[in-house]
């Protein structure tokens, strides 16, 4: 959500939504923004200004270390979310302007999906479907060991 | 030197001015005290905002085995603990790294693909 107002310029800040279902153990939580987008959020940074498309800029915008701020460090949230749902076997889509992509780790093989839609959402949503069956599918877990 | 987490920061512990002001009290007293306590008094934090700005940043200045010495954390839920790991760990990824991080070549070069997940 930090995001939102991190990033997205939205005057609206973010509408947000979630669900449980406790038959399938699941909780859908989804997130959505009416604000510049993710593609133009990062186009502002100039080494990034090069990105040719919405689902460059979503795919990018999911890697450690990278943020439309410019002289700032930051850029951890979504690599983080996304290292979250990896744990715990779960979905997260993020879609924005065209672009629309899955992370899916449902099943045994872990899917990637791209999606271009027809119409254009200028903001971002990102929408996630969270195991809540077994409390251990919630901890990040290292192969560096712990530091604390 | 105790952080009374709690008591500095009340409930206000998710954006990256919050952080701030932890990690602020840390580096004006980082040379003087020997150690800090950080003391979460079980408040769940859950907000990589908040965490990198407090005490991940820490990890570009400083080496794992001086955050180690120098930090001990306190009732700290397991979920925040496991997050904050999480974030050292991306910090001192980006300190070997370089300030440019991560390649945008590398990245959007990448295909969209189906692979086996990792045991």
């Amino acid at each position: 959500m930090t995001n939102t107002f991190d990033h997205s310029e939205s005057q609206r800040g973010c509408h947000v939504c979630a669900q449980s279902y406790p038959a399938s153990k699941k909780i859908r939580l989804c997130i959505a923004d009416f604000g510049i987008g993710i593609l133009a959020s990062l186009r502002k940074v100039p080494k990034y200004n090069n990105l040719r498309n919405d689902y460059e800029a979503i795919k990018l915008a999911v890697k450690e270390g990278i943020t439309s701020r410019i002289g700032i460090d930051a850029g951890y949230g979504l690599s983080h979310i996304q290292r979250f749902i990896k744990v715990n076997q779960g979905k997260m889509y993020i879609l924005s302007g065209k672009g629309k992509i899955l992370w899916d780790y449902t099943g045994i093989k872990y899917k990637e999906k791209k999606q271009t839609m027809h119409n254009v959402f200028q903001g971002a949503i990102i929408d996630l479907e969270i195991n809540a069956g077994r409390e251990g599918l919630y901890f990040l877990q290292s192969d560096e060991g712990q530091i604390f | 030197m105790k952080i009374d987490i709690k008591g500095i920061s009340k409930k206000r512990t998710v954006t990256r001015d919050e952080g701030e002001r932890i990690q602020r009290i840390l580096r004006k007293s980082w040379n003087k005290e020997q150690h800090f306590i950080v003391d979460f008094d079980n408040v769940l934090v859950a907000s990589v905002s908040f965490l990198d700005e407090a005490f991940g940043k820490l990890a570009l200045q400083y080496t794992k085995e001086d955050l180690q010495k120098k930090l001990k954390f306190e009732n700290m839920v397991e979920y925040d603990r496991a997050l904050l790991n999480d974030i050292l760990y991306s910090r001192l990824r980006q300190r070997e790294l370089g300030e440019d991080g991560p390649s945008l070549h590398k990245v959007v070069q990448k295909k969209s693909k189906t692979v086996s997940r990792n045991p």
